[in-house]
C-alpha cells in the first residue's frame, strides 16, 4: 500500500472540499439575506397594520363592522399577517378584547384556512390548526378539537386537549378528563392544566374522577382538585394519601394544602413518620392545615420525624438534652 | 541522520493511511452530527407555533423548581446575579444561594440586599457534604423565596450538594452565579420534564459565550460576536460541539455531558445518585454518567435530554494561560471520567451510551489531542530530514484543515437557519474568520494543553485552580475581563 494518497487524489479532494466551502458561503449569504428581507417585510406590515387590528380591539360596537370591512379590503398577505397577528395577541388577551381579535381573525380569512387544515395530511399542521381552533374558538370548534383529541398523533392530541381547555362545556371537560390516563399518550401536565384553565365548569366531574379505575386520571384529578377547589373532593381526597400508585398519594396531598380537612391528618401524620420525599409533602400539607387539626400530628413530627421532614413542617431544629 | 531518515518514512508508511482514515471520520462523524442536530433544530422550530410554552409559564402546575447558585468571591456579581435569577418566568421556583466561604463580601451583599433572617430549621442530611455549615438564612416571612447557606470553603461541588440537600422542589437547577440566565431559561429547560415527567431525569440547556454582549440588569440586551480572537474561536468552538453535537447525541438518546454551568435534574434521582462528586475533576460529566449508570446498570426507563434554547451565557477565557488552563481542566476531567466507566465502553447493556457516544469521546476526544500533537511533530521532523516532501505536506495540511473548516461552516450554516442569534453583517466576518483562524496555532496549541491535562490526569498531579478576579456584568457590556476557568 502506498504510503500516502497520490499528489493528484489530494489535489482533486483538495479542489472539491474548496468547492463546497464556497457554495456553503453563498448559500450562507443568501440565506441571510433573504431571512433579513423577510423580517424587514414582516416590519413594515406590522407598523402598518397593527394599529388597525389595535384599534378593532379597543373599537365600540357602532365602529367595528367599519374596521373588519378595511381589513376584508386588504389584499391577501396583508391579511394573512393580520390573522397571525390576531392569533399572537388572543394568547394575552381574554374578555371582549380577545372577542374583537377573534372578529378581526375571521374577517381575515384565517379560520377557513384553519379548518381546512384540520384535515391536513402533515400532523404539524394539524397540531397547529389545534392550537388555533382553542384560540379562535369560531362555531363548531369544540366538535373539531373532538375529533382531533383522538388523532393518531400524540402532539395532534396533546395539543387539542390543551386547546380544549379553552370551553366549559361538560363534554370539553370529560375529554380532557379521558386524556388523563395512563395509556393516553398525552403529557399529564397538559391535560391537567387544560382542567384548571376550565375552572369551576369542571369541579363536580374533576370530584367524580378521584374514584376512577385509571391511576393517571385519578391522579391527574387529585392535583386539581385543590386548585380549582372541587365541591366535596375533600374526603376523596384524604383517602386518596393512601393510594396503591404513590404519585397519586402525593397530588392528593398537594391539594389538601389548599383544600384541607380534618380526616387527612391521621394519614399525612402515618406518611410524614415515615419519612422520605412523600413525608416530606404530609409534612407540608399538614404544616398549612389550621393549627387546630395539626398541632399534635406536628408536635409528634417533632418528636420523631426525620429531619428532611422536620424541615418540611416548618419545626425548629432540635435542640440537645 | 539517515537512520531517522529511514525510521520516519517506515513510520509514515504504517501511519499514513490510519492517520487518513482517523482525520476523515472524525470530522465525517462531526457532520453526521451536525446533520442530525439541524433535522431536530428543524423539527423543534415548525412546532413553535403549538409548543404551548405560554401555557406552561401560567400553569400552577408545573413541576418546582431549586435554583442553586454556589457562589465564591462573587461580591462583584452576586446581586444581580441572585435578582436575574429570582426574576425569572417561571410559576414556581426558589433560589438556594451556597456561599462557599467566600473571602470577599459576598456574605454582607446578601445579607443587605435581600433582608434574611436566620433559618432555625433542620438540615435534612440526605446528601453527604464536607463543608461545615455556618448558618442558613431565608428571607423574612419568606417574601422571597430565597434561601441562602454560609459554609466553609469546600469546592463548587461540595456546594451544590449543600444547595441539594436544602432544595424543596421537584427540579434541582445548578447554575454558575456569574452565568447570565434567559428570561424563560426554566421553562425551556424544564419543558421535557413536563412532557414526559416519568421517564425524562436531566434536562439541560446551550451555554453560549457572552463575552462583548451588552448586558444590562443581569440580561443581555445585544448579542455580539467578542472583540478578542480568541474568543470568538470560542463561540465557533461551543456552536460545533455543545450547541450542534449535544443535541445530536440528546435525539440519539446518547447526551452524557451537561454542562455545569445550566444542567437541571430530578431531584430524587440527585439524592439517590449522591449528588455531585466532590473529588472528581469533570464532576458535570462525572454526574451525568453516575446517572446514565443508574440507568442502564438498573435497566430503568428513563433518559437524559439536551434543550437546544439558549438559556446560559458565560464569559469564556480571553487570555491564553486562563484559556490553557480551562482546557486542560476540561481534558483531565474527560480522562478522569472516561476512564473510571470503563467498563461502560463498548458495554450493550449502557446501549447507544456505551456502543455509540462513549466510543466517539475515547477515539474523537480523548485520543484526538495526541494524534494531532504525535502527527505534527512527526511531519515538522520528516520535513527536517527531508523524510517528507514539502508539497505533499502542504497538500495534506490543507484538505484536512479544509474538510474541518467545511464541517464548522456547516454548522454556522445550521445555526443561521436556527436560532440566527449573531445578526449583525460583521458577526457573521466575525465567525467566518475565526473559521480560519482556529486552524492557525488554535488548535495546535489546545491540543497540547489536553496532552498535558490528560497527562496530569494519568500521573495524578493536584489540580490548580487558580484566582478568580470578575468585574461583574452590570450596566456594561461584558468585557471578557474574568479569569477564571470557563464551563462548557
Amino acid at each position: 500500500m502506498s504510503p500516502l494518497p497520490a499528489p493528484a487524489v489530494l489535489q482533486a479532494v483538495l479542489l472539491a472540499t474548496s468547492a463546497v466551502v464556497v457554495l456553503m458561503l453563498i448559500a450562507l449569504i443568501a440565506q441571510r439575506t433573504l431571512r433579513r428581507r423577510h423580517d424587514r417585510r414582516d416590519v413594515r406590515l406590522d407598523a402598518r397594520l397593527r394599529p388597525l387590528v389595535l384599534e378593532a380591539t379597543i373599537a365600540e360596537d357602532d365602529e367595528i363592522d367599519a374596521l373588519l370591512d378595511r381589513v376584508r379590503a386588504l389584499s391577501a398577505p396583508e391579511r394573512a399577517h393580520v390573522g397571525r397577528s390576531a392569533s399572537l395577541m388572543l394568547r394575552d388577551v381574554t374578555g371582549e378584547a380577545a372577542d374583537r381579535l377573534r372578529a378581526v381573525a375571521d374577517a381575515s380569512g384565517l379560520v377557513p384556512r384553519v379548518i381546512a387544515a384540520v384535515a391536513d395530511r402533515d400532523p404539524v399542521r394539524r397540531a397547529d390548526a389545534a392550537e388555533a381552533l382553542g384560540l379562535l374558538a369560531p362555531a363548531g370548534a369544540l366538535e373539531l378539537l373532538q375529533a382531533l383529541a383522538d388523532d393518531r398523533s400524540p402532539e395532534v392530541r396533546t395539543v387539542a386537549v390543551r386547546a380544549l381547555g379553552a370551553f366549559d362545556d361538560p363534554a370539553a371537560v370529560d375529554r380532557v378528563i379521558a386524556a388523563l390516563a395512563l395509556d393516553s399518550g398525552i403529557p399529564i401536565s397538559v391535560a391537567a392544566s387544560a382542567l384548571v384553565q376550565q375552572g369551576a365548569a369542571a369541579g363536580e366531574r374533576v370530584r367524580d374522577a378521584l374514584d376512577h379505575p385509571d391511576a393517571g386520571v385519578r391522579r391527574g384529578a387529585a392535583r386539581v382538585a385543590g386548585l380549582i377547589q372541587a365541591p366535596g373532593a375533600g374526603a376523596p381526597l384524604a383517602r386518596l394519601i393512601d393510594d396503591e400508585h404513590e404519585a397519586v398519594g402525593a397530588a392528593a396531598m398537594r391539594s389538601l394544602e389548599r383544600l384541607p380537612v380534618r380526616e387527612a391528618v391521621p394519614s399525612l401524620l402515618a406518611t410524614a413518620l415515615a419519612g422520605g420525599s412523600a413525608g416530606e409533602a404530609a409534612a407540608r400539607t399538614l404544616a398549612a392545615m389550621p393549627a387546630a387539626w395539626s398541632a399534635d400530628a406536628l408536635a409528634a413530627i417533632g418528636a420523631k420525624g426525620e429531619p428532611g421532614v422536620r424541615r418540611a413542617a416548618g419545626l425548629p431544629r432540635r435542640t440537645a438534652a | 541522520m539517515t537512520w531517522l531518515h529511514d525510521a520516519l518514512e517506515a513510520v509514515f508508511a504504517v501511519l499514513a493511511w490510519p492517520s487518513a482514515i482517523y482525520f476523515l471520520l472524525s470530522n465525517t462523524a462531526l457532520l453526521v452530527l451536525i446533520l442530525i442536530a439541524a433535522r431536530h433544530f428543524a423539527r423543534y422550530l415548525r412546532r413553535s407555533e403549538h409548543r404551548g410554552d405560554d401555557a406552561m409559564a401560567a400553569s400552577p402546575l408545573s413541576l418546582g423548581v431549586s435554583v442553586i447558585v454556589p457562589a465564591y468571591n462573587e461580591a462583584a456579581v452576586i446581586r444581580t446575579s441572585v435578582r436575574s435569577v429570582l426574576d425569572l418566568r417561571y410559576p414556581d421556583h426558589e433560589v438556594i444561594v451556597v456561599n462557599d466561604g467566600s473571602a470577599d463580601d459576598t456574605m454582607r451583599v446578601l445579607l443587605e440586599e435581600f433582608d434574611l433572617v436566620e433559618d432555625d430549621r433542620d438540615i435534612p442530611g440526605r446528601v453527604p457534604v464536607r463543608g461545615t455549615i455556618r448558618r442558613v438564612w431565608r428571607s423574612r416571612g419568606g417574601a422571597v423565596p430565597l434561601t441562602v447557606v454560609d459554609k466553609e470553603n469546600s469546592g463548587r461541588s461540595d456546594s451544590v450538594n449543600v444547595g441539594l440537600d436544602l432544595a424543596a422542589k421537584e427540579l434541582v437547577v445548578m447554575v454558575d452565579a456569574d452565568s447570565i440566565l434567559e428570561p424563560d431559561a426554566l421553562l425551556s429547560v424544564s419543558k421535557p420534564f413536563a412532557d414526559d415527567p416519568e421517564r425524562v431525569v436531566a434536562t439541560g440547556g446551550v451555554v453560549r459565550i457572552v463575552n462583548n454582549s451588552r448586558v444590562q440588569g443581569g440580561r443581555i440586551t445585544e448579542i455580539r460576536m467578542p472583540r478578542q480572537l480568541i474568543a470568538r474561536i470560542q463561540v465557533v468552538e461551543y456552536l460545533r460541539a455543545f450547541l450542534l453535537g449535544r443535541t445530536a447525541w440528546s435525539d440519539l438518546q446518547a447526551l452524557i455531558l451537561i454542562s455545569g454551568a445550566f444542567g437541571m435534574f430530578r431531584r430524587d434521582v440527585l439524592i439517590e445518585v449522591g449528588g455531585l462528586d466532590p473529588d472528581s475533576i469533570g464532576e458535570d460529566f462525572e454526574l451525568v454518567m453516575r446517572i446514565q449508570r443508574w440507568i442502564h446498570e438498573g435497566r430503568r426507563d428513563a433518559r437524559v435530554e439536551f434543550v437546544a434554547e439558549p438559556v446560559s451565557w458565560t464569559e469564556a477565557p480571553s487570555t491564553l494561560r486562563v484559556l490553557a488552563r480551562q482546557r486542560r481542566r476540561w481534558h483531565r476531567g474527560l480522562w478522569e471520567v472516561l476512564w473510571g466507566y470503563r467498563r461502560a465502553l463498548l458495554n450493550p447493556r449502557y446501549g447507544r451510551v456505551g456502543m455509540l457516544a462513549l466510543p466517539y469521546y475515547w477515539l474523537f476526544e480523548l485520543l484526538a489531542p495526541l494524534i494531532e500533537v504525535v502527527g505534527i511533530v512527526l511531519v515538522v521532523l520528516g520535513l527536517a530530514v527531508g523524510a517528507v516532501d514539502p508539497g505533499m505536506a502542504l497538500l495534506l495540511l490543507l484538505v484536512s484543515y479544509g474538510y474541518g473548516a467545511l464541517v464548522t461552516l456547516a454548522a454556522v450554516i445550521v445555526e443561521e437557519a436556527s436560532f440566527h442569534r449573531y445578526e449583525r453583517w460583521r458577526d457573521l466576518g466575525a465567525t467566518l474568520w475565526a473559521i480560519v483562524a482556529e486552524n492557525l496555532g488554535y488548535r495546535q496549541l489546545t491540543a497540547i494543553w489536553r496532552l498535558q491535562g490528560w497527562w496530569a490526569g494519568i500521573a495524578g498531579t493536584q489540580q490548580v485552580w487558580g484566582e478568580m478576579t470578575r468585574t461583574g456584568f452590570a450596566e456594561a457590556d461584558a468585557s471578557g475581563q474574568r479569569q477564571a476557568d470557563g464551563r462548557g
